[in-house]
């Protein structure tokens, strides 16, 4: 089993660490919390030389001829920049991002992996525990904002949206049905539910990371 | 589970249910971004092995979802978009161009090009009254304005954080674009300016020491000074001279390193431009320092060691300014270009090899306009939509996920 950092969101944070662990996608944030970094068990030698193939399963496990590809690639998971992380925010709650909302966000951007190469900041791409726990603290502002409520007025009755605007994908059964469950098994208000969702799909590393 | 086949299996699994629900946005891209009238969108067939293969028919738009995710972050800082993902289900590969070039009109698409440039040069923030931004914020300019991409070598101007353009801050009297920047000069000030002029020719000519004599002749040995005319050293057992580390080679690479290294001769440590420098060695200081914060010149005579002129890839120059547009309009600079986009929007490792036949056709492809010209924006375009590009991700990502499918059945069989 696996544990998590103690910070201090009391019961809201347990419903969102739920939430994160019954979500296939949304496990993928706690999974790389706990490992302390993208793709930490990676095994590169069973990737390699193989991107070059030309004819190669889809996902559906149908047998396509594609064109040779032009080098060998060897997907490599890893925290986003800290600006775009920044700018996907605000656009999902569609404000600019000198907005207020995100000041808690941009005052720890060092903390959250952001680069002054000139104070010798190189950018820091791990995504750890305790990066994710700054991370949350810091969208609470986000997600308590009139601004998301605008846009995604009662979560998880707005799912979809906030999950299409986040992810840039559909909503999916499995993502539904984590959600559900989570908040089913929790005694939690409508408002503690709306911000739980919220900092669970904003902190996913679908959300975060590429 | 590995991570990225988590990540794969959940792009896949909401592409599957996005198919039915999305097709109204897909007239979004119709026929105001199906093309341009130069029909750089239009379908094209890619040889595979002698086979000619229709890129339309090769990427399913599973695959051309999770492509694309990968890239909209990177390149535009969002997540892509409804209408985006109808155009995909409803086009698969004839989507990808147009939207590419929809993308390099958005706001945020030049922030790409000061990412890529900050990266690459390690340049950013400010200290002791120098703006580390400089190079970032000439690159984002370019791209905003779709400037030829070789301004940001030949730009007679620095750009500010507004992004006015102000005069560059070396005190040299001439201009270089981002490597006349005191950002760069600083970052990579070191000795005998080796890391100036490596950075420079790595980072637009994508070139390392010691590199082909077609590429850069070699200075003649005599005229520099002693410790780099050294070829081999046998020790003194007599033994075969090592191939690697300072000292047995030095020719090889420094009678290429000191035209390079002679263009920034005149900056001191703190990127400022100085008239007064000798390029000598400080008598009394470190190894490759010349006096007062400046660094010593590969060359033996005095009056060479001084000056400004150089050569660049074969090329008499008068000055760094000269040696950059030398790299700019050489045919390494779009190329290496290439390798810089794909190594920041696909995290590819330089190292990696990309095929060189697809490198040409992205270069030339990417010319457009009367006079033809590369941009970022089309540089970008032409790279990210070419099938070559698109089939090593894409089958990437299936090996994946099939490793993935393969682990977890393979768990779930076990007791």
């Amino acid at each position: 089993m696996v544990r998590w950092p103690v910070i201090c969101f009391g019961a809201q944070f347990e419903m969102a660490r739920s939430l994160l662990v019954r979500s296939t996608a949304l496990t993928l944030a706690l999974a790389a919390a706990v490992l302390g970094g993208c793709a930490a068990d990676e095994d590169p030698s069973s990737l390699k030389n193989r991107s070059k193939e030309s004819e190669t399963p889809t996902s559906s496990g149908d047998r396509v001829e594609r064109p040779e590809g032009a080098f060998e690639y060897t997907p490599d998971l890893a925290l986003l920049p800290f600006d775009v992380r920044l700018e996907k925010v605000a656009r999902v709650a569609g404000v600019s991002t000198d907005d207020p909302i995100l000041a808690d966000l941009r005052a720890r951007r060092f903390d959250l992996g952001d680069h002054d190469y000139a104070s010798g900041l190189k950018p820091d791409l791990t995504w750890s525990a305790s990066r994710i726990t700054t991370w949350v603290k810091a969208l609470k502002p986000v997600c308590a904002s009139p601004a998301m409520r605008e846009r995604y007025p009662a979560l998880p009755e707005h799912l979809d949206a906030l999950v299409l605007a986040a992810w840039g994908r559909e909503v999916t059964k499995e993502d539904r049905a984590a959600v559900e469950e989570a908040i089913a098994a929790s005694a939690l208000d409508s408002e503690s539910q709306y911000q739980v969702v919220c900092l669970a799909v904003l902190s996913a590393l679908e959300f975060v990371a590429r | 589970m590995k991570l990225d086949a988590l990540l794969s299996k959940a792009r896949a699994t909401g592409a599957l249910a996005a198919a039915t629900t999305l097709a109204v946005g897909a007239a979004l891209l119709g026929p105001a971004c199906g093309g341009t009238p130069d029909g750089s969108f239009q379908r094209r067939t890619v040889s595979n092995g002698g086979e000619e293969v229709d890129p339309t028919e090769a990427f399913t738009a599973e695959d051309l979802r999770a492509y694309m995710r990968q890239l909209a972050p990177y390149l535009v800082s969002r997540e892509l978009e409804p209408e985006e993902l109808a155009a995909i289900d409803e086009k698969k590969f004839d989507a990808i161009a147009p939207m590419l070039e929809a993308w390099t009109k958005e706001a945020a698409f030049p922030r790409a090009a000061r990412r890529l440039i900050s990266q690459k040069l390690s340049v950013s923030g400010s200290r002791d009254g120098i703006d580390f931004d400089l190079p970032g914020n000439l690159a984002e300019h370019v791209a905003r304005e779709d400037l030829p991409l070789s301004t940001i070598l030949t730009a007679d101007y620095c750009v500010d954080a507004n992004g006015a353009k102000r005069e560059c801050d070396t005190g040299a009297p001439f201009t270089a674009g981002v490597l006349g920047t005191r950002a760069f000069m600083v970052s990579r000030a070191s000795r005998f300016n080796l890391t100036r002029a490596s950075t420079m020719l790595r980072a637009f000519a994508c070139q390392k020491y010691p590199m082909s004599e077609d590429v850069e002749p070699r200075i003649e040995r005599s005229r520099l000074i002693p410790m780099f005319q050294v070829d081999r050293q046998a020790d003194e057992s007599g033994a075969p001279p090592d191939e690697f580390g300072n000292g047995t080679a030095c020719y090889a690479c420094h009678s290429q390193f000191g035209w390079h290294t002679q263009l920034f001769v005149r900056f001191d440590a703190s990127g400022l431009y100085r008239e007064d420098a000798t390029g000598l060695q400080d008598p009394n200081g470190e190894l490759g320092r010349s006096v007062d914060g400046l660094f010593a010149s590969h060359l033996q005579d005095p009056a060479e060691a001084k000056t400004d002129k150089s050569q660049m890839l074969g090329r008499a120059v008068r000055d760094l300014g000269e040696a950059a547009k030398v790299l700019a309009e050489s045919p390494m600079f779009v190329p290496c270009q290439v390798g810089n986009l794909l190594e920041y929007a696909l995290r590819l490792p330089p190292t990696v090899e990309v095929a060189k036949e697809v490198v040409e056709e992205i270069a030339s492809s990417a010319k457009k306009g009367d006079p033809p010209k590369v941009t970022f924006g089309s540089l970008t375009v032409a790279t990210f939509s070419h099938p070559r590009v698109v089939a090593a991700v894409v089958s990437a990502t299936n090996v994946a996920e099939a490793s993935s499918a393969a682990d977890q059945s393979q768990s779930e069989g076990e007791p």
